[in-house]
Parts: structure tokens; sequence; C-alpha cells
């Protein structure tokens, strides 16, 4: 259905998005996730048709739009910071691409309706914008794109201007009213959370490029780099030693991977998920004494900052986070860990 | 802060009244003074001499001429500054900066250097004529466009330009573009994203724009007087001529009063629109909104803006410079040698070097008194700082609502009309200050007074008031607040001011021609005086005078751009 081809965009020396490639099936919902200045933004106002690529084509629904301009390639677009035309109260805002299409007046009033049922301001009508607050103003938002049916929604960080509670509760509604709807989304975010929770795909990307584009549970049991690891929220990121026998040696054991990816001997880069470690204060097969630097209470579970001697002498002492129920321990002390090789990821 | 001043400290509420006693003085008194004279000189209404003028066909002429040029010069100016506005709100290009300083050169040199640099260019000895007639061989001046109505256009044009590009683009620059972009993912052309988003966002702003530029069009004097001749008249040209030519002051009085009314009237609906502007729009930083040069219609559109603002704003300038090095198409220094050279030894001659003189001097007097004034005003007017909360019980501060527009007042008052009103209300006791040489900084203060204010207020009421709050929790007494917290903060607003200010005083010539006196002429004065005299001389010392005041305008002016930090000041 959306079908991007080595999309390239540069600003002068600053190469913002390098040979893109991505299909997206007809009423998926793609997160682009990255930090800012990744180029997710830039990718995005591309497919929008706001910007042009230097190289590559937007392939929909077999046709090549990339040299339509925005305003006839019909899709939707739900912007950072919403761009709600202050001097249009609410209805006018929403009626505005009806009114742009040419639609009549009471076909307008009534899919205006409509879209104020579907995001549960009925009644709003003849709100002026500025008295709206940040939660309604999104839903005005989404509300003028999905009014002229798009087939294909962009959303630029649609959740970003709101407060931690508020962004949780509407990212259930979003993604309810976006699957009710069955449009096709792009939606571009930095909150891993909030990706992992709407997208039917997710794509890190970093640097101009897409590290990786994967279904959320499979991105996140599976990432590909490290840089993925890390922002999808992953901190043990460590290195090891693949040896002649095929076991991997690290600072916190050595280990036979049955994985299926058979390794060649070599240095290599590993994740431990943060659930992977058993603590103990008496000697365990397996295990490596460690120091415990820090523990904080989360409510749910402890985090617990430990620190072991590096395996090469001359690195600094490696520190790592892990979870647990329980920790009965402190600061300070000195502890047996083993690591679960169940919970080790070879990128 | 000395002993002594820390003393006066409890009392300093009665700063306040400084303002309000000077414009009581020199403003209102010499204004009801006009009132008085125009229509009960004798202390009875006298009506009969001033209706017989005002139904005459010669005074409807002339109220029709100042209202139509006036319309047509603001429609010319906004037209031509809008697509300027936008270049300079949405692109990103090289000497942006530099260009918008040198721009806003036209607004601030005086009407006289402008009207000499429009003659130095188009007139009958003017630069093209000249070169037409060198080399191109025509016999006569091919451009004939001198005391026609198109050089008085042309001059508002050059005069108002960058005020209206500089108001519309400082608020289009501050646009959010994704507001144009929604439209345009909604289905809207970009032709029709402008008109449908872009136009009624602008609307304030462009109106606002167009009132201030109409009403300085409405009161234009020096490029009237000069470049229109004997044939034009606005309203404030007449009243200068009915006062000093004919020595009708009733009628001088009468279309004072008049003109006072009109422009108050323009200046409620500038104020109105100021509060529109004021609307939360969820502005975004400038820098956020400026895109590079990139495309043939990028290219276009820049460079089409910078070639006629060069053909507008930097031609005349150029051709004034450079026609006051010329005669005879030969380079010569002579204009600018015989500007110290008593030719005639006359006794009343005063050696045009003394203008310079008298000029810095008076400008320095007004930069002091206007920054004093101004800083005592800004603090009147600012309803939104901790002061206001300290003193909200105090009486005065209940009139401070329409302080603001008040302080305004002489931006809209022609300046022909003051200075008319200086001479016939500041001539007799109690307040006889027609010979003192303090009249004309006072003068020029009160027109300087509403610029001051307008650079100064922004800053002042941008001061996070927990600042102070945190300043006197660390210890510092009121004093040391405003030493250590305010001042700081302010310090390059005020500078802006005071450069204002003093350029405003170097170049104003509508009040000074009235109320200086003949042996103290002020540069503006002295080219006037040699524009009036006979004789390519005489016309190219003018020239040469222009040009010095123009340079001192341009360095004063470049200095300001030097000190603003970003957008410090509302013009």
């Amino acid at each position: 259905m959306l079908k991007l081809n080595g999309l390239k965009k540069t600003f002068g020396a600053n190469t913002a998005v390098a040979h893109a490639s991505v299909h997206l099936n007809q009423g998926e919902i793609l997160c682009l996730l990255g930090p800012s200045g990744c180029g997710k933004t830039t990718l995005l106002r591309l497919i929008a048709g706001l910007e042009h690529p230097d190289s590559g084509t937007i392939i929909y629904d077999d046709q090549d739009v990339t040299p339509i301009p925005p305003h006839k390639r019909g899709f939707g677009m739900m912007f950072q910071d919403y761009a709600l035309f202050p001097h249009k109260d609410l209805f006018d805002n929403i009626a505005f691409g009806l009114e742009m299409r040419g639609d009549p007046l009471a076909s307008i009033k009534q899919r205006v309706q409509e879209m104020l049922t579907l995001v549960e301001l009925e009644g709003f009508g003849s709100r002026e914008i500025d008295h709206l607050s940040g939660g309604e103003q999104q839903r005005v938002a989404l509300a003028r794109a999905l009014a002229p049916g798009p087939e294909l929604l962009l959303l630029d960080e649609p959740l970003g201007a709101l407060d931690r509670a508020l962004r949780e509760r509407l990212m259930i509604d979003l993604r309810t009213i976006l699957k009710r709807v069955g449009v096709t989304a792009v939606y571009v975010t930095h909150d891993q959370t909030e990706a992992l929770a709407i997208g039917d795909q997710v794509a890190v990307m970093n640097n101009g490029r897409i590290e990786q584009i994967a279904p959320p549970q499979e991105i996140f049991a599976y990432p590909k780099s490290p840089f993925v690891a890390r922002f999808l929220g992953f901190h043990n990121i460590i290195d090891g030693i693949v040896l002649d026998t095929g076991q991997i040696k690290t600072a916190v054991g050595t280990f036979s991977l049955n994985q299926s990816q058979a390794q060649t001997a070599g240095p290599l880069t590993l994740l431990i998920k943060p659930t992977g470690t058993r603590f103990s204060k008496t000697a365990l097969d397996q295990a490596v004494l460690v120091n415990i630097l820090h523990i904080g209470f989360y409510g749910r579970y402890f985090q617990i900052t430990i620190e072991v001697p590096p395996l090469d002498h001359n690195d600094h002492a490696i520190s790592l986070i892990f979870e647990t129920v329980t920790a009965n321990y402190q600061q300070g002390d000195q502890l047996y860990m083993s690591v679960n090789p169940d919970q080790l990821h070879v990128f | 802060m000395t002993p002594f001043l820390r003393k006066l400290y409890p009392y300093r509420h009665w700063a306040f009244l400084l303002p309000l006693l000077f414009f009581g003085l020199f403003y209102f008194y010499p204004l009801g003074a006009i009132l008085q004279l125009g229509l009960a000189p004798d202390g009875r209404l006298q009506l009969s001499h001033i209706l017989d003028f005002l139904s005459d066909g010669y005074f409807l002429s002339i109220l029709w001429f100042t209202f139509w040029q006036a319309v047509v010069s603001t429609l010319l100016t906004v037209g031509l500054a809008l697509p300027g506005a936008y270049i300079f709100a949405r692109y990103q290009f090289w000497g942006k900066a530099t260009m918008k300083a040198i721009m806003t050169l036209p607004f601030v040199l005086p009407t006289v250097v402008v009207a000499n640099a429009f003659t130095a260019l188009l007139g009958p000895r003017g630069l093209l004529n000249e070169a037409a007639q060198t080399w191109l061989g025509f016999s006569s001046a091919p451009i004939t466009l001198e005391r026609t109505i198109w050089m008085i256009l042309l001059a508002h044009v050059f005069y108002n330009y960058s005020v209206a590009l500089r108001m519309i683009s400082g608020y289009w620059q501050n646009l959010n573009p994704d507001l144009v972009e929604a439209a345009q993912m909604l289905g809207a052309s970009p032709w029709r994203a402008f008109w449908k988003v872009n136009w009624p966002l602008l609307r304030p702003a462009i109106f606002a724009a167009t009132v201030l530029v109409f009403t300085f069009s409405f009161t234009s004097f020096g490029v009237v007087l000069i470049l229109g001749g004997p044939g034009f008249s606005t309203l404030e040209v007449e009243i200068y001529r009915q006062a000093v030519n004919l020595f009708d002051l009733p009628i001088a009085a009468a279309l004072s009063l008049l003109q006072i009314l009109f422009t108050f009237v323009l200046m409620w609906f500038y104020t109105r629109s100021q509060a529109g502007l004021t609307r939360p729009l969820r502005l975004k930083s400038a820098r956020a909104t400026v895109r590079p040069i990139k495309t043939l219609f990028d290219r276009i559109m820049v460079g089409g803006n910078l070639g006629l603002m060069f053909i507008l704003l930097a031609s005349p300038l150029l051709a004034l410079v450079s026609r006051s090095f010329l005669t005879d198409n030969r380079l010569t220094f002579q204009f600018y040698r015989q500007l110290t050279v008593n030719e005639r030894g006359s006794i009343f001659f005063v050696p045009p070097g003394w203008a310079v003189f008298n000029s810095v001097a008076i400008a320095l007097v007004t930069m002091v008194i206007a920054v004093g004034l101004g800083l005592i005003s800004v603090y009147l007017i600012a309803t939104d700082t901790a002061a206001r909360t300290q003193h909200q019980n105090h009486r005065l501060w209940r009139i401070r609502g329409w302080l603001d527009p008040l302080f305004m007042l002489p931006i809209a008052t022609s300046a022909v009309t003051l200075g008319f009103g200086y001479i016939i209300a500041l001539n007799k006791p109690p307040l006889n200050l027609r010979q003192s040489l303090i009249l004309v900084p006072i003068a020029h203060a009160l027109v300087a007074i509403p610029f001051v204010i307008r650079a100064v207020l922004p800053a002042l009421r941008r001061i996070d008031p927990k600042l102070r709050e945190a300043a006197t929790l660390l210890g510092a007494d009121a004093p040391q607040v405003w030493r250590q917290i305010d001042w700081p903060l302010m310090r390059r607003a005020v500078l802006v001011g005071a450069v204002f200010a003093f350029t405003i005083s170097m170049g104003e010539f509508g009040a000074t021609v009235f109320i200086a006196r003949p042996n103290m002429p002020t540069m503006p004065v002295a080219i006037f005086r040699f524009l009036g005299q006979p004789g390519e001389l005489n016309y190219g010392q003018a020239l040469a005078m222009s040009s010095l005041l123009m340079l001192v305008c341009a360095i004063g002016f470049i200095a300001i751009e030097r000190f603003r930090l970003g957008d410090e000041g509302e013009f």
C-alpha cells in the first residue's frame, strides 16, 4: 500500500534521511521511533509532500505520488502542537478540509458532527480554540485530520505536548480510534512506550537510517543493534568474546548459547535483559561476585545497580541495572550474581 | 546609590508626576491654546471666519487632496511591502540582518533629506536627467516628475515602506508555518492556504501598518512642501502656510484642531488593532520558521524584492550622496567646503557648520530628557510587574490604564501643530519660553518619548517578577533590586531608545521650523533655507548638508541594530 523506495533528503551538508525503504500494509500503523534529529519528522514530511526528496520514490496504491503536491495527495496530517487555526472555532477547524474539497454545507455539518462524536466532543462545535484544554485540542486536531476521510494519516508526535498521565490514557484512545476508522497511519514519536503501544510496526531510526523495522513484540525481544536496544530502554549492553569452543566469555560469566546464529570466534556485543539475573549471598554455580552500588524502590519492583570487574583489567568497572521483586540486601553489599542464558541477546 | 538618593527613595512616587507634568505643560497646554485661539480668540466663540474658510472650495480641495494622496500612498506602500515582509519573515539569506538595518534608515531620515534625495535622483538637475542629457542626447530633461503627485507618492512609499515591512514581517515571522502546512494537508492549494489561513491571521498586523502609514501620509509635511511645490497642499502644509506666510492664526488653529481630531480617530483604530496583535497565537520563535532559498520561485521572490528595495530605497540615497560631490559631471568637494564659508559677509548669516553643532547639542539634550521621562513613564505604564502589586493601592495607579495611549499621542499629532502651539502658548507669562534655548529640545523630547517608551516597555515587561523576589530574599533592598535586576536587563533597550531619541531630534523639522531661533538653525532647517535660495551652489550645499545628516542618522541607526537584542522594541 505505502511503499518508500530509497528516500534520501539532505539539508545542506546535513543528511536528514538516508536511503529509507519501508513497506506498510493497508490499515497498519507504523511508528517511527528515534531520538530528536534522527530524521523521523523529515521522513514523515517527505511522505506528506511538505518536503521533496533528493532521490527515491513514494508509492501509494501502486501510484507514484512523489511529484504530487501535498494538497493533492489526499493524506491527512496531525501536527506536533496541533497547528489548529486560531482564527476559527472548533467546528470551522474540523470543516476546513471538507470546505477545501467543496462539499455542500449540509454534508459538511453532518460529517463534522460524526467527527465530534468520534472524538467525544459533541456540543463543543462553537468553542474557541483558545478555550480548549491540551487533551481537547489534541482530539480536535485528530478530528480535523480524519474529517476528509484520508486513506493515510500522518501523525507527528501527537501526544508530545501533553503530560505523562494524560498521554498514557490518550495513547489507548488514539489507537482505538485509528483502528475503528481503519486508516493506515505513520506515527512519529520519541517515546518507546508510545511506539510499542500504538504501532503494528515499529521502525527505529538513527542518523537518517532505519536501523530496524519489525512488529513491537519482535523488536522488543530481538533488537538488532545496541542502538535499537538502548532506545527501547535497555541498559545492560556488554562486550564478550567468542571462544574456540563456541562459548561466549563475558564479565558476568561464560555461556553456551543455543541461539541459531553461529558465532565466529572474536569479540561481540550482547544485551542482558533487566530481569535475567539471580542474586544470592552464598556462592552459586556460574556466579560472579558483584558490588551493589544502589538500590531504588520503584513500587512494583526494585532497581538494583551493580558493578562487576571488567573482562579486560585495563577497562573501567562495568555497572549494570537489573529489576528484582525482592531485595533483602543493601547498598555496599557484595553478592553473587548468576545470569540466565535465556535472557541474553547477542547482536 | 548615594545616601542622598537613598533618602529620596521613599518619595519616588512623586517622580511619576514629572512625565504627567511635562505632557500637561508641553502638549496639552499648547494644544488648548490652539483650541482657544482658533475658536474663541477674545474669549467668545467666533466661528464665522472659520466657517467661511471651511465651506470654501479651496479648503475642501485641500482636504480631498490630503485624503486621497494618503489613501494612494498607503495602498502603494502596503502593497509593495507585503511581498517584502514575506521574504524577510520566511527566508534566510545572506546579509539579511544588515539589510534590515540599512532598509530602516529611510524611516529615521528627516523629510527634508528624503525630499532632497528624490530631487537629486529625479529632479530637473537630478542624476537621471543629467545622465539622459549627457549620454542619451536629450535636449531637455526627459523626466519631468518634479512638482507632480508622483514625486510625493514615491517619497511616501520610500519613507513608510520599511515601517510597513517591519510591522508585518515582525508579526509574520512568528506565525507558525505549520498552520499553512496543515491547510495544505487538508487539501488547500498554496494560494488558498495563504488566503484562508495566513491572510486572516496577518490582518491585524496589516491593518495596524495601514493605519500607521495612513497617519504618516495624512500628516505629511516636508515631503509635500518641498517636493510638491506650491501646487500641492496637505492639511499640515496648509497649517504652516496659514500661520507663517498668511499670518491667519485663527484659520491655522482651526485646521490644527481638525487635524488633531482626524489623527485621534486614526490612533484609536491603531491602538485597537495593536490590541488584536496581542491575542495568543502560540507564536513560534522566528528562528524556527525561516527556510533557505531553494526553488526558482524562492529565487524570484527574494531577488525581485531585494531589487525593488534597491530601486526604491537605495537609489535616491545614493543619488543624494553622489550628487553632492558632482558639479557639471566633475567630482568636487566645493559644496562641503562652502558649508563653513559666509559667502555674502552678512552679519545675520550663520555658518552652516554651526547648524551641525546646534543639531548635535539639541539632540543630546533631547536624549537626556526623553530617556529620563520615558523611563519614569514605562514604570507608570507597566502593569504586569512586581511594582504593580506593590503600589496597587497608590492613587496614581488608578489612571495607568489610559496612560499608554496618552503617551502615544505625540506620534499622532502633527509636528507643525505642536510647533505652532508652542508659538502661541509659550510666548507669554506664566510660561515665557519663546526665547529660551530649551524649547527646541523640549519639543523634540515630546516627539521622542513615545519611541523611548515603545523600545523600553517590552524589556521591562519581560523581566520575570520572580527575579526581583529572588533578589529580595537574597537580601537586596528595593534600590539594590533595581540596580541589580531591572537596570542590567533593560540597559540595551534603554540604549536603543536613547539612539532613537537622538536620531529623531537630529531629523525633526516640522516643529523646529516654527520654534528654532533664526540665529540657531538645526541641520534640517539649514537645508530648508538652502533650498529656498536660488542657484547651483545653494542646491549643492543643501545636498551636502543632507548627506551629512544622513550619515549621522545612519550611524545612529546601525548602532540601534547592533544593540538590539532579538526583536527588542515594537517599531
